[in-house]
């Protein structure tokens, strides 16, 4: 049951869990060797005099290396809403760059999550309530081989055959095809779905029976308990007790994992959108960490980090929500 | 005179298993009297809990019925259980058959209201009439205040639980009920009070309760006929009177003679009995009691199981009925 004391706990849990990560986010790009100015700037223009370096590292704010201050220019800029100029964009923010890529991700990812949650819940719950079959067995191993799968290969594997080789159903690569300019125009939109099928099927594809996996072996645990013989000698009709015995208990802590499941969205979109070239947060972050994009790393860092945090909270509401034992202690 | 609301015959329960089939019970043949409390006695796999899941047909995979009948007679019909559809088995059961189960903690739904569980039974039989006066009803029957219905089964107490249970295998109004130890869960103070419950219950809306326990004291408090389980069958079957006062069966009378009470002598050693029950797996010749039985004999291991008839309405299964001598403690 959600009681007000439960939620200012979870609330403060929160709020002190992205207090910590605040803190490894900023320090964690700072481990790594290397001065971006250097790096990115020299290779753009070969050569810049003393001085314009200076310049350059004063307006990323390098010029002080102490880190004590560095961090508390970072937490108060942050409160602005003003994570940096991105190295790499300049001379666009890194808020610009985040907002720009971030609604890509969701779209790709979370259309992604959540169809792969529903069917795999669904049909964990089905095989599950009919285990030890010959059928439900088969399905579990194929289950079992689909999740083993690594995502880059299969996607690759997809590609060559969807939109390469054997036939140009689907394209490539992209959130959308060139030649358009994004606008809320039907041409647009139908493109955008178009290129948006091969990712969230192969995403699918990889994703759903570990949700199916986890949802029948919560399932198969039900035939054991005694409120299912109940409701049974009870003359509840199978389709009900499949419904509102087993599964609304089996689906218990499938629950939380899906709402992490939505939580690693954002984490999750590296391998779709590098493989896509999908200009989600996930292509972001891999431009940012080859190009030692400390603001842009640091920001998208954070987002992962926010998304991870605000799932878990979701995740604990939600529990308390569906299970009305679950109290705080 | 008394006439059978339920009459088992030839039933054998097996559980596959993959060292052998274990016949849970044996070519069972048992009536039970309208109206009656049947107590069914037994210890630890002896098939008595078998024979409450067998009757509401829930045994389940690996177990099977493989045969025999289970006949329910109602007043307009007689309903041979073991031939029901499964639709149609959903439609008798609860309404006719009710059953209140030993694992009071886990038998309620944890994540649904108490009335909840009620309302979807209801349903389920398309009963009529309104259904929160239905619940409170059989709430207060049950010792229960209405309140209990808005909470979950996380809130109430073990002795609740069993109480919202009772209410629950009631609330049907079934002509019989199963409570397949029902107290077992539960501490003495509060076993004590749903027994009157259920005695008290069972005055005031006429059921039949077939009590299955492993403890003879209770059984002997409640019961108006005894079935003494043994290996998967009946070995005694009668009046409760008669059989505490004088069992028939060596088995009966070496558990009754294990009975303490307050005024057993402390100095003394508690009576045991040796050995253990039979393996089920395999076919047992003759009488299942023999390998432990004092009086046992050569004959024995032939004989072919029958109840003999003795004094009256007990029935036992032995060809030396009433041969041990029982030595009864002095009950007041």
């Amino acid at each position: 049951m959600i009681t007000r004391k439960y939620l200012v706990t979870r609330t403060s849990y929160a709020v002190l869990t992205s207090a910590i990560a605040l803190v490894i986010n900023f320090l964690l790009p700072r481990l790594v060797p290397g001065n971006p100015v250097y790096t990115i700037l020299l290779t753009k223009y070969h050569y810049l005099p003393p001085n314009q370096i200076k310049l350059l590292e004063s307006e990323f704010g390098l010029q002080n290396p102490n880190l004590l201050y560095q961090f508390q220019r970072y937490i108060i800029e942050l409160f602005h809403g003003n994570l940096g100029i991105s190295y790499y964009y300049f001379p666009a923010t890194v808020t610009n760059v985040i907002a720009t890529h971030l609604p890509w991700t969701l779209f790709l990812l979370g259309t992604a999550t959540a169809i792969s949650s529903l069917v795999g819940v669904i049909i964990g719950k089905y095989i599950g309530w009919h285990s030890g079959t010959k059928g439900e067995t088969a399905i579990s191993a194929l289950f079992m081989g689909l999740t083993s799968i690594p995502f880059f290969w299969i996607a690759v594997i997809f590609q060559l055959i969807f939109a390469l080789y054997i036939t140009h159903l689907l394209p490539i690569s992209g959130a959308y095809s060139v030649t358009l300019v994004p606008s809320w125009n039907v041409a647009f939109i139908l493109s955008v779905l178009r290129h948006s099928i091969l990712p969230i099927f192969t995403l699918v594809l990889v994703s759903f029976p570990g949700f199916s996996l986890t949802m029948r072996n919560t399932m198969v645990n039900q035939n054991k308990e005694d409120y299912l013989t109940l409701a049974k000698a009870k003359g509840i009709p199978e389709r009900l007790i499949v419904k509102n015995y087993a599964a609304r208990n089996a689906v218990l802590p499938v629950a939380t994992h899906i709402v992490l499941a939505f939580g690693y969205v954002v984490a999750g979109a590296f391998f779709v959108e590098v493989v896509f070239s999908y200009p989600g947060i996930g292509y972001a972050l891999y431009v940012a960490v080859t190009s030692l994009d400390y603001p842009l790393v640091d920001g998208i860092f954070l987002v992962i980090t926010l998304t991870v945090i605000i799932a878990n909270f979701f995740a604990d509401i939600l529990y308390a929500y569906l299970d009305p034992r679950v109290e705080l202690k | 005179m008394s006439f059978p609301i339920l009459s088992i015959k030839k039933l054998n329960t097996v559980f596959h298993t993959p060292s052998g089939d274990v016949m849970a019970l044996r070519n069972l043949s048992l009536e039970v009297n309208k109206g009656e409390v049947l107590a069914i006695v037994g210890e630890s796999g002896s098939g008595k809990s078998t024979l409450g899941f067998s009757i509401l047909r829930l045994i389940e995979n690996p177990g099977e019925i493989i045969s025999g009948s289970i006949v329910f007679h109602s007043p307009e019909r007689d309903v041979h259980i073991l031939d029901l559809s499964l639709p149609q088995l959903r439609e008798f059961r609860w309404v006719n058959i009710s059953m209140i189960f030993q694992s009071a903690m886990n038998v309620l739904n944890p994540i649904a209201r108490i009335e909840k569980q009620f309302i979807d039974t209801f349903e389920a039989h398309n009963i009529e009439g309104d259904y929160q006066e239905r619940i409170n009803k059989y709430l207060e029957i049950a010792g229960l205040g209405k309140q209990v219905k808005k909470m979950f089964p996380h809130e109430l107490s073990g002795g609740m639980k069993q109480r919202v249970n009772i209410a629950l295998a009631l609330s049907c109004e079934p002509s019989i009920l199963i409570a397949d130890e029902p107290t077992t869960a539960l501490d003495v103070v509060v076993q004590k009070e749903i027994l009157s419950s259920i005695m008290r219950i069972k005055d005031e809306l006429n059921l039949t309760v077939i009590f299955i326990t492993h403890d003879l004291s209770v059984a002997s408090s409640i019961a108006d006929r005894l079935a003494i389980f043994y290996a998967g069958r009946p070995v005694e079957v009668g009046s409760a009177d008669k059989i505490l006062r004088s069992p028939q069966h060596p088995y009966t009378t070496l558990l009754l003679s294990s009975v303490i009470s307050l005024n057993t002598n402390r100095e003394a050693s508690l009576k045991t009995m040796g050995g253990s029950p039979p393996d089920l797996k395999k076919r047992i010749p003759g009488c299942s009691f023999l390998e432990r039985c004092p009086i046992g004999e050569e004959a024995c291991s032939t004989y072919d199981l029958f109840p003999a008839k003795v004094h009256g309405d007990v029935f036992v299964e032995c060809i030396h009925p009433g041969k041990l001598e029982f030595e009864m403690e002095v009950n007041k």
